[in-house]
């Protein structure tokens, strides 16, 4: 099942992360992942939360430029090696990973990874066959 | 288009009659005002000249230029050709350091200013048919008053909403069924967020046909923006309170310039740096002569504004003289590393680019000895999240036609949806950071 991740326009600007998890707290949406590099004046703040569609609203409504988008959500084996093969299997079909990032470390249980993939239904399908586990939005909002 | 309404005969007549009026009216306002202001009498005798000698309208050229700071020179009313008594109104302009600018009228002069409104609105489509909301602010200011008489004169039923109170005008227009909407063209771009705000589309929900902007300078773009949002037919016009107010000239509906009543406005255009008067069609700074003025009569006042004139016919069948669309102030001219630019051409280039909104911020500072540009501007377009090259890439293509148009390399900076200043007035979105030259 591919998941809804949004991405939120951030400028560099003091307190500007605050800001949105502070509109998300107030609608008490739940942040599951989140990522943002450095970039010099502006960026793009991605999140898996739950109820994605009413977060889009209410951060439109908040004056965010904000937009969703669908990822693929995998929880890799821990054992050594196993990022690396499903890297490769994606690799192996000719699939561009465009950017990855990971839950937050759960206890004692292995981290799941968001893979933003252009062909996003074969990557599912491939990491399906391939025996990873996949991960469905009711365990996300778990 | 239909047949063009055209409010006055004095509107189309031949070059030949409007040389002999402003001949006549030109003698007669440069002798009243040697007669009965000391500061031009004064003026016209150091410059080795006695009102006889206007012969011909080349003349004019040699009377020294009126400039703002003779008004600040003489608050409150030392320009002023006629006793108090005789004033009806008093306008001012809004001071932004010390003492405003005082202009008066006499009766005479309210007719004057009404009946070259009254050709203003009737060339942007306005008629007894229409429901005129003023959104400008009434007061001092000579932009609502203005419009508001003219308005009246023509038949229209004149809403005086004054500027501000933005939920308030939408509501209105909702209920009093509005056709021409007179406001600043950055208040209008404002009204129409509000109104989308309010779940109102101003396009489809109002009844909107005619918009009349002034008050500050706008863009091509703009205006198509404005077209757009509101659903209607935008023109421009343009005045000053030392020349009057709104009613120097205005846009009919061929969008082919803004035409000069001459019967009242002698225009010319000078070499801003020289003072020579420029030929028709060159791009220079207008100065402007009032010959029918009798509160407040200027000679050759130095309007700032860089335009130039044309003085073929017009297609809606106007000859009055047409002035081209500002394309900057002299003095907000910026010079960056040499280049000569307006920020209303910065402006042009950022209203025609996609993905952004049409508000921005311009920032000039030094760095080392070289100077630097900063243009920030709102991102509304939330398909360029999906990767971090397609946002570079927005800013990249603006900054390129910026070097391409402009020739010069502006940074861009991309900011918030209406985290800009936006401005009910006249905007001021240059914010020169460099040393005082």
């Amino acid at each position: 099942m591919l998941i809804k991740q949004i991405s939120i326009f951030l400028p560099n600007q003091k307190g500007h992360l605050a800001r949105v998890t502070g509109a998300l707290l107030k609608n008490k949406i739940d942040i599951r992942a989140m990522v943002a590099f450095d970039t010099a004046d502006f960026g793009i703040l991605r999140a898996i939360v739950t109820e994605p569609d009413r977060a889009l609203e209410v951060l439109k409504n908040d004056g965010f430029v904000a937009k969703i988008s669908k990822v693929v959500v995998v929880e890799p084996e821990d054992r050594t090696g196993s990022l690396h093969e499903i890297f490769a299997l994606l690799a192996e079909k000719g699939m561009n990973i465009d950017y990855t990032y990971s839950f937050v470390m759960r206890k004692g249980e292995m981290p799941y990874f968001v893979l933003k993939v252009d062909e996003l239904e074969q990557a599912l399908e491939a990491l399906t066959q391939n025996g990873i586990k996949v991960i469905n939005k009711n365990e996300i909002n778990e | 288009m239909n047949q063009q309404r055209i409010w006055s005969t004095s509107e189309t007549l031949s070059r030949d009659e409007y040389h002999a009026i402003q001949l006549k009216r030109l003698k007669d306002t440069v002798d009243r005002v040697c007669r009965d202001v000391p500061y031009y009498s004064e003026m016209i005798k150091n410059a080795g000249m006695q009102p006889g000698d206007i012969k011909d309208l080349d003349d004019l050229s040699a009377i020294p230029f009126t400039v703002k700071e003779d008004f600040r020179v003489n608050y409150p009313f030392g320009l002023f050709a006629v006793p108090k008594q005789q004033i009806v109104r008093f306008h001012a302009s809004s001071g932004t350091t010390g003492k405003p600018t005082v202009v008066g009228y006499t009766k005479n002069d309210m007719a004057t200013w009404t009946e070259l409104i009254a050709r203003l609105v009737t060339m942007a489509g306005v008629t007894d048919e229409d429901v005129a909301q003023i959104a400008f602010g009434y007061g001092l200011f000579t932009g609502a008053f203005g419009l508001h008489q003219g308005l009246e004169h023509v038949g229209a039923s004149v809403i005086p909403m004054s500027s501000g109170n933005t939920q308030k005008q939408i509501m209105i227009m909702q209920d009093f069924g509005t056709t021409a909407l007179i406001s600043t063209p950055s208040y209008a771009l404002h009204m129409a967020e509000v109104a989308m705000e309010m779940g109102v589309d101003p396009a489809n929900d109002l009844n909107l046909k005619w918009g009349l902007f002034g008050g500050e300078g706008s863009t091509e773009a703009m205006r198509q923006e404005i077209n757009r949002v509101w659903g209607l037919f935008a023109t421009e016009n343009y005045g000053m309170s030392e020349l009057m107010g709104p009613g120097v000239s205005g846009e009919c509906q061929a969008l082919k310039g803004m035409h000069i009543s001459e019967d009242h406005f002698i225009p010319e255009i000078i070499d801003p740096a020289t003072g020579q008067v420029l030929n028709e069609g060159e791009v220079g700074e207008l100065v402007i002569t009032t010959i029918t003025k009798e509160a407040l009569p200027i000679l050759r006042y130095r309007t700032k504004d860089i335009t130039s004139l044309h003085y073929e016919t017009c297609d809606c069948g106007r000859t009055t003289v047409r002035m081209a669309k500002i394309q900057g102030r002299s003095d907000d001219m910026l010079i960056l590393g040499g280049v000569n630019v307006f920020p209303s051409q910065i402006e042009e280039v950022l209203v025609s680019s996609d993905g952004i909104g049409p508000h921005y911020q311009i920032k000039v500072f030094k760095q080392g000895y070289l100077d630097r540009i900063e243009v920030d501007v709102e991102l509304v377009d939330a398909e360029v999240l999906d990767s971090f090259q397609l946002l570079d890439s927005l800013t990249q293509s603006i900054r390129n036609r910026l070097r391409a148009v402009l020739g010069i390399d502006a940074k861009v900076t991309l900011v918030e949806p209406r985290s800009l200043a936006r401005f009910e007035g006249k905007a001021k979105r240059v914010i020169d950071m460099r040393e005082e030259k």
